[in-house]
């Protein structure tokens, strides 16, 4: 015996809806299962910068809506329980689940004949209609309400999380700008290991998590482009340059360059007169002598040319002359490669030393805002700090502090707070200042000694007087010694360019950095002098 | 037999039996129920309340054969079942009051246990056994025994293994206030009432034979095992009272009684199944004498009709396990 179409009907609709209905109690379960831990989550995230909290939040929302409707598809109703389901609600008092029950068992004989047909006769003037809608669990509804409440709530308003969040992207936006200029800087530089060292330099530098790891990568690359600099190539440079002026002057062959010149004397030596090859000799003797103060090397080369062709050599020597003027030409390229990729490296230094400043000073009016109970405790206990609390409430009067008392003039008037600290414990007195008014220059002040110098300030954003150095040939020994002039950096002839010191200077400073106890923020305050100062 | 004819007949025999029992419809229902089931039925009530009179009427309205027992603490086990006369040089063996097609057993708690465990082997076997020899009892057979709650001295409360085999224990309500006026209306005149007949033996075993029939959904009997599962103290679906104030729960047979006695519901009441109404309505009649209640329960107060009823509120309609 069949079941009447009529009931069969309504349970599959019983079936639908309760599929429908099972579906959003889960959803009901699950999202206040998610709404109380992502309460529980973004509660310790007012309190703990955790940054992934709120996107984690939203994921466990989207796993128990996902897993809900996964349930309802899984978990289909069986035919009885719907059955079941239709007499409780419609009022069938039975009859459908018994009916079922019945035609799935075989069952016959006149009372179950009747019963079926009384089902079917019932079902016949249903409808789901009357079924009822969905109908969850009152106390179930409002903690799934309350728990999602309460995650909005937490999640919507600013929090230290979304403040270090918004700090992380703006570090990695500048670290990219900062390491597509790099690269681009790298793509006009000739040398390859040059170019391979900054682009590596580039690609370290967006790995990096903050920017002080951002300035420790590019504080070691521009070490490492130190370390390569080549302290003949000015020199080289400088006797290539009076090369090239008087072979354009009195030209010994043929071509544009000292170079091409040579070697085209070197192929036509065999050809050329007594009279010509003595002019010739004599020209590159004339050379060599002009190049003996900068480069041995290039005077050497040129007085073996002059010595050859006097001999009567095939001109091999010519060609070696002009191997080493090429030599030095690629030792003058590679040096001044090296110091444009310096430059660009420097540039970034400076670019996030900047973005440290301004993320400093935004930490500031943040630990301003926040700071107003926290008392004199915490002024005192940064005034013992090394000035490093950046962002922090804490941080700033150690920064201000600090810079005070260095004399750098970083103060940039932050008030009492910091600079007490700092004077407190580092230099006494030089907070006490009243530093609020602005940048303040130590090394210069012109009232007290209007003859000095002003000093380069890299974080100030000035450049300051250029300090020439007057050097002496007339050493014994034939050492060249620098000396300043002792009037405020006036021109004495000869001088010597300060880049022919730069590089003592750095290296002493930087044995100077690695043996003394210098704080870390006065290590980069160094490099970054000499860094600006670097050719 | 349909269902309407069984429902019409049943319906005749309360009208009959309405003549001389004023009032107590649920009462008279649960008897019929009872008797409908082919099981024994207890009847519990203080004196004066119709026990006997509603059962003798009943026997009166079957047109069967009624045997009638007054329990006394003398009352012998032969007194019921019968016993072998000598005569004609042998034994020959003469049948008590219970070979009848319905037996009452007035104020069954009188009698000692020896003599009402003779009565209830009687219930459970449908045969006496005397010197060896079985002797079937006719069909059908009811046995509807009445007990007073009230007396405690000189009675002998049934065992509860000896309770287990009324199919129904059928507490008898105090009248209300209009029927006892209407009670002593009737029995106060000169006017007696004639109780008619209205049911062949025939007639009532076609009607046993439908009850059987009655088709019941799986449903059903999950729910009755449901049931009788929440009135242990040890199952996981009993309620707390239950855990708290039972010592014992139901046998299987509670269930039995719950299904044979929603069937015969359905046919008194012209359906062709048995509903979850049903099972609700015979759950008190065929539970409350099966739960064995601890003393906490005495001493507190709580009755096994509130327990079923918490029961019920507990477990209020059948579930289906996917």
């Amino acid at each position: 015996m069949p079941l009447p179409e009529s009931v069969s009907r309504l349970i599959d609709a019983a079936v639908r809806r309760i599929r429908l209905e099972r579906t959003l109690d889960s959803v009901v379960v699950l999202v206040a299962i998610a709404g109380a831990l992502s309460a529980l989550m973004l509660g310790v995230a007012r309190l703990v910068v955790l940054v992934w909290a709120e996107p984690v939040a939203i994921g466990m929302f989207v796993v128990a809506i996902a897993g809900a409707v996964l349930i309802g598809a899984v978990r289909r109703p069986s035919r009885a329980a719907a059955a079941l389901a239709v007499d409780q609600r419609l009022g069938g008092a039975d009859r459908v689940a018994t009916a079922l029950d019945l035609v799935g068992r075989g069952e016959s004989g006149q009372l179950v004949e009747a019963q079926v047909a009384g089902a079917s006769a019932w079902a016949d003037g249903r409808s789901m209609r009357d079924f009822g809608w969905w109908n969850p669990q009152p106390r179930l509804l409002a903690l799934a309400g309350l728990t999602l409440v309460a995650s909005v709530v937490l999640a919507v308003p600013a929090s230290q999380a979304d403040a270090e969040l918004q700090r992380r992207q703006e570090v990695e936006q500048t670290v990219n700008t900062i390491a597509d200029e790099i690269e681009d800087v790298a793509d006009q530089i000739e040398t390859p290991e040059v170019r391979d060292r900054i682009r590596e330099a580039a690609a370290e530098l967006r790995q990096a998590p903050d920017l002080e790891q951002a300035m420790e990568t590019l504080a070691e690359a521009r070490q490492a482009l130190a370390e390569g600099t080549d302290d003949q190539a000015l020199a080289l440079k400088t006797a290539l340059a009076g090369i090239d002026d008087k072979i354009a002057q009195e030209p010994v062959g043929k071509g544009s360059s000292a170079e091409e010149q040579l070697r085209n004397l070197a192929e036509e030596i065999g050809s050329l007169s007594e009279a010509d090859r003595a002019a010739a000799a004599e020209q590159l003797q004339q050379l060599a002598d002009s190049t003996a103060g900068t480069s041995t090397e290039l005077a050497d080369a040129l007085e073996n040319a002059a010595n050859d062709i006097t001999r009567g050599g095939n001109g091999d020597a010519i060609a070696a002359a002009a191997d080493a003027v090429q030599a030095a030409g690629n030792r003058v390229q590679a040096q001044q490669d090296r110091a444009q990729a310096s430059s660009a490296v420097r540039d970034a230094q400076q670019a996030i030393a900047d973005a440290q400043q301004q993320q400093q000073n935004q930490g500031q009016g943040q630990g301003q805002g926040q700071g107003q109970g926290q008392g004199q405790g915490q002024g005192q206990g940064q005034g013992q700090g090394q000035g490093q609390g950046q962002g922090q409430g804490q941080g700033q009067g150690q920064g201000q502090g600090q810079g005070q008392g260095q004399g750098q003039g970083q103060g940039q008037g932050g008030g009492g707070g910091g600079g007490g600290g700092g004077a407190s414990s580092q230099q006494p007195g030089n907070g006490q200042s009243g530093q609020s008014g602005g940048p303040a220059f130590g090394d210069k002040d012109a009232a007290k000694d209007p003859g000095r110098s002003e000093i380069y300030n890299p974080t100030g954003g000035q450049r300051g007087d250029e300090v020439q150095v007057r050097f002496d040939v007339e050493n014994p020994d034939g050492s060249i010694t620098g000396k300043t002039d002792g009037t405020g950096g006036l021109a004495n002839v000869p001088l010597s360019p300060y880049t022919d010191r730069y590089a003592d200077y750095q290296r002493s400073a930087n044995d100077s950095l690695e043996t003394l106890a210098i704080p870390a923020s006065l290590k980069d305050l160094i490099r970054i002098y000499f860094t600006e100062l670097e050719p | 037999m349909t269902p309407e004819t069984f429902a019409a007949k049943v319906s005749e025999l309360e009208e009959e039996l309405a003549r001389v029992i004023v009032g107590q419809q649920d009462l008279v229902r649960s008897v019929l129920l009872g008797l409908l089931s082919e099981g024994h039925v207890l009847l519990e009530g203080v004196p004066g309340l119709g026990k006997t009179l509603l059962l003798r009427s009943l026997g009166d309205a079957l047109g069967v054969a009624f045997g009638r027992v007054q329990f006394t603490p003398d009352l012998m086990p032969a007194d019921i079942i019968g016993t072998n006369v000598l005569s004609d040089g042998g034994f020959s063996f003469h049948s008590g009051p219970v070979f009848a097609n319905v037996v009452l057993a007035d104020e069954v708690n009188r009698a000692t246990p020896k003599t009402q465990s003779a009565l209830l082997e009687a219930m459970q076997e449908r045969q006496v056994t005397l010197s060896g020899v079985s002797h079937q009892l006719p069909r059908p057979f009811f046995v509807m025994a009445t007990q007073n709650p009230l007396e405690m001295e000189g009675t002998y409360p049934l065992p509860e293994a000896q309770l287990d085999r009324f199919l129904f224990k059928v507490l008898v309500p105090f009248p209300s206030q209009r029927d006892l006026v209407d009670i002593l209306e009737r029995t106060t005149g000169v006017e007696t009432v004639e109780i008619k007949p209205t049911l062949s033996a025939s007639e009532l075993t076609d009607m046993l034979e439908l009850v059987r029939e009655v088709p019941v959904g799986t449903h059903l009997l999950t729910y009755a095992a449901t049931l009788i599962s929440a009135t242990h103290p040890n199952s996981p679906l009993a309620p707390d009272r239950v855990k708290s104030y039972v010592r014992y729960g139901a046998s299987p047979r509670g269930a039995q009684a719950m299904i044979l006695g929603s069937k015969a519901r359905t046919l008194v009441e012209a359906r062709t199944h048995a509903t979850t109404e049903d099972m609700h309505f015979t759950a008190p009649l065929a539970l409350r004498h099966r739960m064995v209640l601890g003393y906490e329960a005495a001493v507190d107060g709580v009755t096994a009709d509130s327990l079923v009823a918490d029961i019920l509120e507990a477990h209020p309609a059948p579930t289906v396990t996917e």
